[in-house]
């Protein structure tokens, strides 16, 4: 039998190594829109939009998933390199917890609308967008 | 000369001063480790991200790079960011890094460049305010407790962001103490803004090697990434910064507590020898004095 053909996984935060694998494929929520990395990938570096990772280690498997706010990628023949600003599994998202983030998220964006601060506007509607990914993500 | 039981107080207060340095040195041994191993741990991030910006830097001409790649093209004025500790009781952990920027300053003068200083840790913050208070455009202290989170680089960089799209200064240089070993900590002197290249542009490719010269592609475009890039890449080296002072703290505090423990041994050794001294002195003069008594009868 061949070896099924592989791809070097690395996914990092600033504050540590959370997985370093060799999968047969990943997708990773692109700001672009989602793409998957196969074996032979072209080159390519990406910004990433607050989502999934889906690391597939056999192509049939159940993925194993990370949520992450946002970060950077990097993809190339063999190997592909996660740069997140965070990154938690799916499976340890706590529903609540994210319902929660959405509400107060929310609320901020309503308020911040009404101030005439454009950056704190920016910055709650990220804000939003993060929770409420993660609250998709949770299931 | 002091009396006995002057000497005993003497003793008994050194004593406890050495326990408690004692206690800070095996505090600061324990935090030391951890220290070092988040330190550790941020590495392989800042090292990808560092890769990421070269490729990235590379493939922009450089006359439509952004200022934060290339600078502004002017050098009139500089910040300075200054990482010390918030406490201190770590010899010359906090003054080292404050005599580098004060000579720092006075080159800077010397070539009529304007300085500004930006604190992060109070040691470094109350040593600078006192001779050049005036120009200091920012300080904050560092987050309490034993985590130095991401977001509190994060707040510095966008701070420090803020300032250099207003205009507020040219170039920006980083002073702090990198972690060396336990025992010894470099002050270091390093360039944020602009960019400052590395010594080999070629990055060490992140797991397996790219083949050379690979094109690659962007999303979205170049510009856009470097423009979400760089900043990030900023929070990054400061945060790295943070977690080298952090280390850098408790090995130097380690270091100096040990030595005052010793020297709290010795001096105890010291006291204790002129306590007997003195003791032996008193009863023998006691004994001269009965024995001349009784001679005298």
């Amino acid at each position: 039998m061949v070896d099924a053909p592989l791809i070097d996984l690395e996914l990092i935060t600033p504050e540590a190594t959370v997985l370093a694998a060799t999968p047969e494929m990943v997708v990773v929520p692109g700001s672009e829109g989602e793409f998957g990395v196969l074996r032979d990938h072209a080159p390519v570096l990406s910004s990433l939009r607050p989502g999934i990772v889906q690391v597939h280690a056999t192509f049939d498997a159940e993925p194993e998933c990370y949520f992450v706010t946002g970060g950077f990628t990097e993809a190339g023949p063999a190997y592909c390199l996660i740069l997140a600003d965070t990154a938690v599994p799916v499976s340890e998202i706590d529903v609540g917890a994210a319902d929660q983030a959405v509400a107060e998220a929310e609320e901020a964006v309503r308020e911040a609308g009404t101030g005439t601060d454009e950056a704190a506007r920016e910055r709650a509607e990220h804000a939003l967008e993060i929770a409420t990914a993660r609250r998709a993500a949770a299931g | 000369m002091s009396s006995l039981k002057e000497l005993r107080t003497r003793i008994s207060s050194v004593r406890s001063t050495r326990k408690i340095t004692q206690a800070m040195k095996m505090v600061a041994a324990s935090k030391l480790r951890r220290a070092q191993e988040r330190a550790e741990r941020a590495r392989p991030y800042a090292a990808g991200m560092e890769a990421m910006v070269a490729r990235l830097a590379g493939t922009v001409a450089p006359e439509d790079a952004p200022p934060l790649l290339v600078g502004t093209g002017s050098q009139k004025v500089s910040l300075l960011l200054v990482i010390t500790a918030d406490r201190g009781l770590c010899g010359a952990f906090n003054t080292g890094v404050v005599r580098a920027v004060r000579r720092k300053l006075a080159a800077l003068a010397e070539d009529s460049v304007e300085a500004k200083i930006y604190c992060v840790g109070r040691k470094g913050y109350d040593m600078l305010r006192r001779t050049h208070g005036g120009r200091i455009v920012g300080s904050r202290l560092l987050p309490p407790g034993r985590d130095l989170p991401f977001t509190e680089a994060a707040a510095v960089a966008e701070e420090i962001l803020g300032l250099f799209a207003d205009g507020g200064f040219d170039l920006c240089t980083m002073h702090y103490n990198r972690f060396r070993s336990a025992m010894s900590q470099v002050v270091t002197e390093s360039r944020i803004v602009p960019r400052a290249a590395p010594e080999s542009e070629a990055p060490k490719a992140p797991t397996a090697a790219p083949v050379v010269g690979a094109m690659h592609e962007f999303e979205p475009g170049e510009d856009e990434l470097l423009a979400e890039l760089l900043p990030r890449n900023l929070a990054v080296q400061i945060h790295g910064a943070f977690l080298e002072s952090a280390a850098g703290e408790h090995g130097a505090r380690m270091t100096a507590m040990e030595n005052a423990t010793r020297n709290a041994g010795d001096m105890i050794g010291r006291l204790e020898l002129s306590y007997n001294r003195q003791r032996q002195a008193a009863i023998t003069k006691e004994l001269i004095e009965i024995i001349s008594g009784s001679e005298a009868l």
